[in-house]
């Protein structure tokens, strides 16, 4: 499933919204929806911004080291685009009048998506796995469903309090059951976290175009034969003892086999999951950022040192920063800089 | 409500495309994750810190009680995170890979191709959705600063290396020139540029609720059906 990718899941869930009307905080009568989106535009963000870093609090998604991004976006209807065009002729002829409406598109109800980058580890700081079969994949995302409710039960009871069928949720087995329900399998994830760009192996495309053009071929040899009234395929005749109708129908058969097997082939590799970069996990995100900026420091202090100085402190450099240890010291999640307030992991 | 989190954007695109072709585009996809050189002007981009297409199938939203959803179209969301503006991102994919746009969005309706840029930046507009809640782990730093500070890592890493191995005056010439090879990596992480006044007030305004907030609403109202 390409909801696996280069270590990471890119968990994309589209929750059913009540329809109806409910009270907001205040004792105001507004719908699900509306109340929703309220509660949404009120949670904390990270802190990144002077007036964010004012407020002080910090997102609920940075008491985790999975989550790199994640997004809530309401989507109150289908998108319309208009009518599509139709070719004159074929509507004058079917006796279609352009100016009747056409079917659009209404949802039922509005859907909230959830659309995270997580990495897809069991335990925080675990290493990216580099394949991930489906049942892997599963319990990667429910842990993480399970560590959100933990963490942040309250911000998640506030949100989906508004979605259908989350009054049964209990606990963290149940939200976590409660997400599947509502997941879309991602198509084309993408990442660019690698420090060198990965090797991965080409889709043989011109034996793949070999493979399908054979039959093919030999197809329309047997339709040429057919259609100028020979007994035996054109050119394939003087080699083979085959007749036209045969040739054309066996051909045929074999080029829509072909195809529908390099479909399927081309299907199953784009599903490969792409190699985890070497630090394209969030604790080691956190910890370059740390690193560089602390490194940056040391470069500025040591202009013109000479060797044994140089050689003594970067000694206390590693003793002070653990290279080793991804985990801490380090940056935290959802802060500008080290030089931000409770900005570093001790 | 901010599409924007520090130095990232998040872009949310719904496109309605017609049944008969969503297969064409699900090909398209996998055969790009199969060329190097179609993912190579992705990854060229350098601003996207991640991203994803996702074709949902007409069948395919969650019924939770609510009711089948009865549609004409499947729809492909494209969720993006990247660094710079909404234009210049346009801008970005249309010059950069403009034929891997088009056939990314084979399928959509009404799909303008990426040049001209006029036309395909309305279409964008039209059929963007903003984000209500967005978070970075990282907005202070860009894509590419998270790829420098990854080489910053490394270049560490052989340092301690050396450190361990090397005499004092071996190890003086070994960090020149791994100091030579990072001395663009250094760079401070640091905020955005502010995207309007409005957002900075919006911002400070919202800085009482934010507090109010502090979780009672867990404890929100009666229900009406």
């Amino acid at each position: 499933m390409p909801d696996f990718d280069g270590g990471h899941l890119f968990l994309t869930f589209l929750t059913p919204i009540k329809t109806g009307s409910t009270t907001g905080a205040d004792g105001t009568q507004m719908s699900y929806e509306q109340r929703l989106r309220m509660t949404l535009a009120l949670l904390p963000t990270a802190l990144q911004s002077p007036a964010t870093q004012k407020i002080g609090e910090n997102s609920p998604f940075a008491r985790n080291r999975r989550t790199h991004l994640c997004r809530f976006m309401v989507l109150e209807d289908a998108i319309y685009n208009g009518r599509n065009p139709k070719n004159a002729i074929a509507m004058s002829v079917r006796g279609l009048d352009p100016i009747n409406p056409g079917p659009v598109d209404r949802l039922n109800c509005g859907y909230l998506l959830f659309a995270a980058d997580v990495d897809a580890v069991i335990e925080e700081g675990d290493a990216l796995p580099k394949t991930l079969d489906g049942d892997g994949q599963t319990k990667a995302r429910d842990a993480y469903a399970r560590n959100l409710w933990s963490t942040m039960e309250a911000e998640l009871r506030a949100v989906y309090g508004n979605c259908v069928g989350f009054d049964d949720v209990a606990n963290a087995d149940d939200f976590a059951a409660y997400l599947t329900k509502c997941q879309i399998e991602t198509t084309m994830p993408f990442n660019d976290y690698w420090s060198e760009a990965p090797l991965t192996e080409p889709l043989p495309v011109k034996a793949m175009g070999i493979a399908a053009a054979v039959p093919a071929m030999i197809m329309l040899l047997g339709l040429f034969g057919v259609i100028l009234g020979l007994e035996e395929p054109v050119v394939l005749g003087w080699l083979l003892p085959w007749q036209a109708h045969e040739t054309f129908l066996w051909g045929l058969l074999v080029t829509a086999l072909v195809v529908v097997g390099l479909y399927l082939y081309v299907l199953r590799r784009g599903q490969s999951p792409m190699p985890p970069g070497k630090y394209g996990d969030l604790p080691s995100v956190l910890k370059a950022l740390y690193l560089q900026q602390n490194f940056a420091d040391f470069v500025v202090d040591h202009q013109g040192s000479d060797a044994e100085t140089l050689h003594r402190d970067f000694g206390a450099f590693l003793k002070s920063h653990r290279p080793d240890d991804k985990m801490q010291p380090s940056q935290a999640p959802g802060v500008i800089s080290i030089h931000s307030d409770n900005a570093i992991i001790k | 409500m901010s599409n924007i989190a520090g130095k990232a954007y998040a872009m949310n695109v719904v496109t309605p495309s017609q049944p008969y072709r969503t297969w064409i585009n699900r090909l398209i996809f996998m055969v790009a994750r199969g060329i190097p050189s179609v993912l190579s002007g992705l990854l060229g981009l350098s601003l996207i810190h991640f991203a994803r297409w996702v074709i949902i199938k007409r069948d395919q939203w969650p019924d939770l009680g609510q009711g089948k959803q009865v549609l004409q179209n499947d729809y492909m969301l494209f969720c993006s995170n990247f660094n710079g503006t909404w234009d210049q991102y346009i801008d970005a994919f249309s010059d950069g890979i403009p034929n891997g746009l088009n056939l990314f969005w084979y399928s959509a309706t009404k799909y303008p191709q990426s040049i001209p840029i006029t036309p395909f930046k309305n279409y964008i507009t039209y059929n963007q959705v903003y984000t209500d809640y967005y978070y970075n782990a990282t907005p202070g730093s860009a894509q590419r600063d998270i790829k420098c500070a990854m080489k910053v890592y490394d270049a560490i890493t052989r340092l301690q290396n050396a450190h361990e191995t090397q005499s004092a005056e071996e190890f003086a010439k070994t960090y020149k020139q791994e100091f030579l090879a990072v001395q663009n990596c250094l760079g401070d992480p640091g905020f955005g540029p502010v995207a309007s006044l409005d957002t900075e007030r919006a911002d400070m305004n919202r800085l009482p609720y934010v507090h109010l907030q502090g979780f009672k609403l867990a404890d929100q109202g009666d229900d009406h059906a």
